[in-house]
């Protein structure tokens, strides 16, 4: 258990996610991590910079999942780790999220809104994963979020229905999506079958063949 | 290699292109970029294919990300770490330069497409902003490979798509001014009477293709140390130079427009900018009745009516009229000509400033603008004063308009005083 936490770097993702809250609490507090950014496309709208925090925690979590992805060890394994790795991304964003109340003891506004994209993006990237791979998880997270940001944020803090990321913290629709999507990716992490990722599994199928 | 094999190559490249598997997704989201952007309604060719250009704003991260997943094949493999026969730099350039060259493809894609919405007649391509186009996605590419190739994939790609799209939109609102004009989106651009400076294109250039020389040089870092040395300096010297650049410019990064005038008639000429030669006639019509009203008033009249200033002679009244104009909007645009509006660098006087608002409405009613339309877009109280210069003797009138106009030019301290 030891050797396997060491080989997905938990003391790096346990670093990362206390980051984040540390970050999260500055931003909260008005210490750092201040501004907001307009989208040119909607005029009025305006992103807090502290939104795009938890993607680190995101990038760094598929990094830790993904780290024995091409490995022989993955693919001949006759165990399936799933369930463990599930553990794993569901103590990690437990960390983060308690990592997180310092922030939002604070009732600032961008605390409940890290919270909320920390937990949703959290699930987003194991669902993302599984088809693609974690580097495509990781880039499929971050270009979702650029493009809500993009496309999707509205005047006055208001946001088109898929980009729950940059909506108001009090959205509920946004608070209710990234619940979901935590539960969708944890249990899918958990559940799925398959023991190496869509792009890996195509190539092993072939190398075997 | 026969060519069967240079064809072979090239359908290597393309197959494992990311940037060819996702165009069709660039494109859109380019397009809807493109289209996202607030246009103006000028029917100005510039103005349209800025807004074109805005489609950088998607392709520049796509092919950073994109750029960044190809160096990470060879990082996954190991191919990083290894010794090749040629060097990786060399194994870089083609790369990076076929997924710039896929983005650009998407760029002009994305921006025909939004040309049906456009008013504008002719194709919305610049080529000052596809020179632009062409090298920021080749420094963001090159960026992105070096990015890949250093780090993994899993952190690379979130980096190089978030921080490319930040580092395009984010200075937008920020200071120092100089930061804005090296990102080259040039949201907001232009008037008809503007053009883009020309330095604020030259600075992303040099920038882009800076970084795009440091990135590749990046590449080859492992083989050769002195490259990664090389690459500081390319991108500290090209950062400089750009910077010193734009350092001059405002918010935005204009210019005053220069092109050619199509001009016509007599007492007064009108000149107008070529796209608007469908209001031309109207305009000269309009501008014919106003100087007439003026010159009985016993004001001086221009010879000549023109969207830019000429340099000779003639006097000119310089206006700025929107597309189809209405009666009331050319009036307004004349007498706008007539009393120029403030721009005094250290600062405008707010006396000053009701005092040329008042000379400019009543030259403007002066000119047969409905003094009930001076209420709705001047406000009450400009309306009441123009409604006492109206009443005051005319040669009083004349004096207090021309100290008006002159304290305007020279940003005097006071404001003359109003006749009546």
């Amino acid at each position: 258990m030891r050797w396997w936490l060491q080989a997905h770097r938990a003391s790096t993702v346990a670093a990362v996610a206390i980051g984040l809250g540390m970050a999260a609490w500055l931003a909260a507090s008005g210490s750092a991590i201040q501004g907001a950014m307009a989208s040119p496309i909607a005029a009025g709208s305006a992103i807090p910079i502290a939104l795009w925090l938890p993607l680190a925690f995101v990038a760094t979590l598929c990094w830790s999942c993904s780290i024995d992805d091409e490995r022989s060890a993955r693919t001949i394994a006759i165990r399936s780790d799933r369930p463990l790795l599930a553990g794993f991304v569901a103590t990690a964003v437990a960390l983060a999220l308690l990592a997180l109340l310092p922030a939002l003891a604070t009732q600032a506004d961008p605390s409940a809104a890290i919270t909320r994209n920390a937990a949703g993006l959290t699930g987003l990237a194991p669902l993302a994963r599984l088809r693609v791979g974690g580097a495509g998880a990781s880039a499929i997270t971050a270009a979702y979020l650029a493009l809500a940001a993009l496309l999707g944020a509205r005047p006055q803090g208001a946001a088109a229905w898929w980009a729950w990321p940059v909506a108001e913290p009090v959205d509920a629709w946004g608070a209710g999506v990234a619940v979901a999507l935590l539960v969708l990716g944890l249990l899918a992490t958990a559940s799925d079958p398959r023991a190496v990722p869509w792009p890996r599994r195509a190539a092993a199928t072939r190398w075997r063949t | 290699m026969t060519r069967r094999d240079r064809v072979g190559v090239v359908a290597w490249h393309l197959r494992t292109e990311p940037a060819c598997w996702l165009l069709p997704a660039s494109v859109v989201l380019g397009y809807l970029a493109a289209m996202g952007i607030e246009g103006t309604v000028h029917r100005y060719p510039l103005a349209d294919a800025v807004r074109a250009h805005g489609s950088i704003i998607v392709l520049a991260p796509l092919g950073a990300g994109c750029a960044a997943w190809r160096a990470g094949r060879y990082r996954r493999g190991g191919w990083h770490q290894r010794r090749w026969p040629r060097s990786h730099a060399r194994r870089a350039a083609p790369e990076i330069l076929s997924t710039a060259a896929v983005q650009l493809v998407a760029y002009l894609v994305a921006a025909l497409a939004a040309a049906p919405r456009s008013d504008a007649p002719g194709l919305p391509l610049e080529p000052q902003l596809l020179l632009v186009a062409a090298a920021s996605l080749l420094g963001w590419t090159a960026l992105g490979y070096a990015v890949g190739w250093w780090v993994r994939p899993e952190l690379a790609m979130p980096t190089v798509i978030l921080g490319s799209y930040l580092a395009i939109v984010f200075p937008d609102a920020i200071e120092p001014l100089w930061v804005r004009h090296l990102a080259g989106t040039y949201l907001g651009c232009c008037s008809p009477d503007r053009i883009i400076d020309p330095v604020a294109v030259r600075a992303p250039v040099l920038l882009a293709l800076g970084v795009a020389m440091a990135g590749w040089l990046v590449v080859a870092a492992r083989e050769r140390a002195w490259t990664a040395l090389a690459a500081v300096a390319i991108v500290a010297v090209t950062a400089s130079a750009a910077v010193a650049q734009v350092d001059h410019l405002g918010p935005d990064p204009i210019a005053p427009r220069l092109g050619t005038v199509a001009c016509q008639g007599t007492e007064p000429t009108v000149c107008t900018w070529p796209e608007q030669e469908d209001d031309r006639d109207h305009i000269a019509e309009v501008a014919r009745s106003t100087l007439a009203r003026w010159s009985a008033a016993g004001l001086e009249v221009p010879d000549r009516v023109s969207v830019r200033p000429v340099a000779d002679d003639v006097p000119t009244i310089v206006i700025f009229v929107a597309p189809q104009p209405t009666e009331s909007e050319i009036v307004r645009a004349l007498a706008a000509g007539a009393v120029p509006f403030l721009d005094c660098p250290g600062g405008i006087p707010i006396e000053l400033s009701d005092a040329s608002d008042s000379a400019r409405g009543v030259v403007a009613v002066l000119g047969g603008l409905d003094p009930s339309e001076l209420v709705a877009s001047d406000g009450p109280e400009i309306a009441a004063q123009v409604a006492r210069a109206q009443a005051a003797d005319p040669a009083a009138r004349t004096e207090w308009l021309a100290r008006v106009v002159e304290a305007v030019t020279t940003c005097a301290p006071r404001a003359p005083e109003p006749p009546g």
